[in-house]
């Protein structure tokens, strides 16, 4: 071997050491506004650290400019990025995003690599089955539920005290409901102060619809189901306490109703836990939560859910599963999800929801069993868009709950048909 | 190479960075959206030729007639609100001795255009609401009812225009302001020596001097409210139902939300096209009320 040779074969294996030494990078997408991007920062680098540092993982923040449609906003980026070649390895993804990304086959199903390396995952069975459903799709497992939501009545329980009124029990029922609502509602010092803020939002109107064994399509997703009397029922119900017993205040799309509910001006909403954050902030603590009356047994609680399903273009298929096992795993829930939602991982639930800071916060938790998921067809921007504008149409008394919802099922139906 | 043509070429240098920033910021979106109208387009999938069914679906879309109507109400409403305002405002602080004075105002009508639409929208909002808004707190302690600003149809027309006025009277404002200043002074004294009293001296020099200033206005106001977007999409969301949609909202909506940008750059082109005939009927009738001093 001459001395030419040997230094072409001394520089390839310099090359090669070099390439094998070169950490794999992985792109991890999360919407901004989001107050998580920071402590996304940080949990990343703990994945890194398990990984010792052979992974390394850019987390991009993606920027989500209307907050009205907030989902649909980073889909939309998050598309433009994967058709411009530039797909991220691992995204951030809300129930309302699964079931388009799996239809679009924009998804890696992760079946395969968790049947090769079960570690990852930890305690698979730790996930809240029902939480973990909606990321199952057609037997395909397209990520690993991180967080979740679902919609109770929070209850200022000064105002419950001033109106000498018990907390309600969970099995309170409709008219114990609107007794409550009428009785909190009055004047105070010259301001006219609501019983309850009726929640003119797609999914808060679904926890409500759920609770009367209705929604806002069919179970198969494939129609629109507000102009079922269940539906209507809950539509009119609305109505009246905002025209008719005048218990709660015209809602509009700027209306806040977290910000209501900590300055005294209504005594009860319907909200997740998300609300809690704002009440931390605030030192808000006169708060309780209790389930939306029931009206059908058994009772069903809506749920939304989130998690980091991996991209099917992503180039390193193994490392992004492990960081998409990862990311639901009990150190991320713990470190990400601390006041605002609620850890899918039963284990983590019991160390995490204590540390709630209002009366009853348990339901949080039991509420898993018999929990929901909210409808989201391909689609669901512009059904939501649908719901919207039919519900305010009649929130301004514009249009009869009848006539709207007949028109709004027909529209969501034929939006539907067209995915 | 002679001097006629080494000058052309000069001069093609010198307009080139702002005709390759036109070909790439103007032109090319547009050709996008002509060719985006003709065809089915998917961000992740292959696009295929439509011919002219967007346009077919344009026409047939039950919501156009209202959200072109609301369109059509917020120009109406708006530019003459915009003029009028404007130019009063102007001809009052053009009318102001104090430099100190005229420098304050001048600041505080302008200040809002450079505020957050989003973020004043917000506040905005709360003010606005039927009850818990300081505006129908206001008008509650004169013993009159609230006023639903945001949840009725004819309201919430009131409430996009009082907010865009706030909002963008700055704007109008600022350039009478120049158009004013720009006047020759020595009009106004020999009209003063003639004896003309304020009212002739603001119709007979003020206005036509002016009137450039207030066709440029005009134009822009006008394609400006006609592409009408932050007020309702900030404000009311387009609602209640689709009292307050404009054109401008039903694209972002259509394209941006709904992923379906091939129909969204149908309804854009057919903004693109009202505005165009406007503004060319407008340049075709200035030649009758503009005066350009020659």
């Amino acid at each position: 071997m001459n001395k030419r040779t040997l230094m072409i074969l001394l520089g390839f294996l310099v090359s090669v050491g070099l390439a094998v030494a070169e950490p794999v990078t992985l792109t991890l997408a999360y919407p901004t506004g989001d107050s998580k991007v920071e402590i996304m920062k940080q949990i990343v680098k703990e994945f890194e650290k398990q990984e010792k540092n052979q992974v390394k993982v850019n987390v991009i923040v993606v920027p989500v400019a209307n907050p009205a449609a907030y989902w649909g906003s980073y889909f939309d980026k998050l598309q433009t990025m994967i058709a411009g070649g530039d797909a991220p390895d691992v995204v951030r993804v809300a129930i309302e995003g699964i079931q388009t990304f799996a239809a679009r086959d924009l998804a890696l199903p992760l079946n395969q690599y968790q049947k090769d390396d079960p570690q990852a995952v930890l305690n698979y069975a730790d996930l809240a089955p029902k939480l973990q459903a909606p990321f199952e799709i057609g037997g395909k497992v397209y990520g690993y539920v991180w967080d979740w939501n679902n919609v109770v009545i929070h209850i200022n329980t000064d105002m419950l005290k001033a109106a000498g009124l018990p907390f309600p029990g969970p099995n309170w029922t409709l008219e114990d409901f609107t007794k409550y609502a009428k009785a909190m509602t009055k004047t105070v010092n010259g301001q006219q102060v609501y019983g309850f803020a009726i929640p003119n939002y797609y999914f808060g109107t679904e926890g409500w619809l759920y609770a009367n064994g209705a929604g806002i399509l069919s179970d198969d997703m494939k129609k629109g189901a507000l102009d079922t009397p269940e539906a209507k029922k809950i539509i009119q119900l609305f109505r009246d306490m905002i025209y008719v017993d005048k218990t709660a205040p015209v809602p509009n799309a700027t209306t806040d109703a977290v910000n209501l509910l900590m300055t005294g001006k209504v005594a009860m909403i319907a909200a997740g836990r998300w609300p809690f954050g704002s009440y931390v902030a605030n030192k808000f603590t006169s708060v309780g939560v209790q389930y939306i009356p029931l009206m059908k047994s058994p009772r069903t609680v809506v749920f939304g859910s989130g998690a980091f399903p991996v991209i099917k273009l992503t180039k390193h298929p193994k490392e992004a599963y492990r960081l998409s096992a990862f990311l639901s795993g009990a150190y991320s829930q713990k470190t990400g999800i601390s006041i605002d939602s609620i850890p899918t991982r039963t284990s983590v639930m019991k160390e995490v929801l204590p540390t709630t800071p209002g009366k009853n916060w348990e339901i949080y938790g039991e509420s898993a069993a018999f929990a929901k998921a909210v409808q989201s067809p391909p689609g669901y921007p512009e059904v939501a868009s649908i719901f919207d504008r039919y519900t305010s149409s009649v929130y301004s008394n514009q249009l009869e709950v009848g006539a709207a919802m007949k028109s709004a099922s027909e529209e969501i139906t034929k939006v539907l048909a067209n995915q | 190479m002679n001097k006629k043509f080494s000058d052309a070429i000069a001069g093609y240098l010198f307009i080139l960075p702002v005709l390759l920033l036109f070909i790439v910021l103007t032109l090319g979106p547009l050709v996008g959206t002509l060719l985006l109208s003709f065809s089915k387009f998917s961000l992740l999938s292959s696009s295929r030729w439509v011919g002219l069914s967007n346009f077919f679906n344009l026409f047939s879309d039950a919501r156009m007639g209202v959200i072109y109507g609301n369109t059509l109400f917020f120009v109406f409403i708006l530019v003459p609100l915009h003029v009028i305002v404007g130019l009063v405002l102007a001809v009052s602080v053009e009318g102001l001795t104090k430099g100190s004075a005229k420098y304050l105002f001048r600041t505080t009508f302008f200040f809002p255009v450079l505020a957050t639409t989003a973020s004043v929208a917000i506040a905005w909002g709360m003010m606005f609401d039927t009850s818990f808004g300081l505006i129908n707190w206001f008008i509650g302690l004169i013993g009159a009812k609230a006023i639903p600003w945001l949840n009725s149809p004819v309201w919430v027309y009131v409430a996009v225009a009082i907010f865009s006025l706030w909002k963008f009277i700055g704007n109008s404002f600022i350039y009478f302001l120049v158009g004013l200043q720009s006047i020759p002074v020595e009009l106004y004294e020999a009209a003063m020596l003639d004896g003309a009293s304020p009212r002739q001296r603001f119709f007979r020099i003020t206005l036509p001097m002016l009137s450039p200033t207030m066709f440029f206005v005009v134009v822009n106001l006008i394609i400006g409210a006609a592409q009408i977007f932050d007020e309702p999409y900030f404000l009311t969301a387009g609602g209640p139902g689709d009292s307050s949609r404009t054109v401008g909202l039903y694209i972002y909506e259509t394209a941006f939300q709904y992923h379906n940008y091939s129909y969204g750059s149908a309804v854009a082109l057919s903004l693109f096209l009202v505005i165009l005939l406007v503004t060319l009927l407008q340049f075709k009738l200035q030649k009758k009320w503009v005066f350009y001093g020659n």
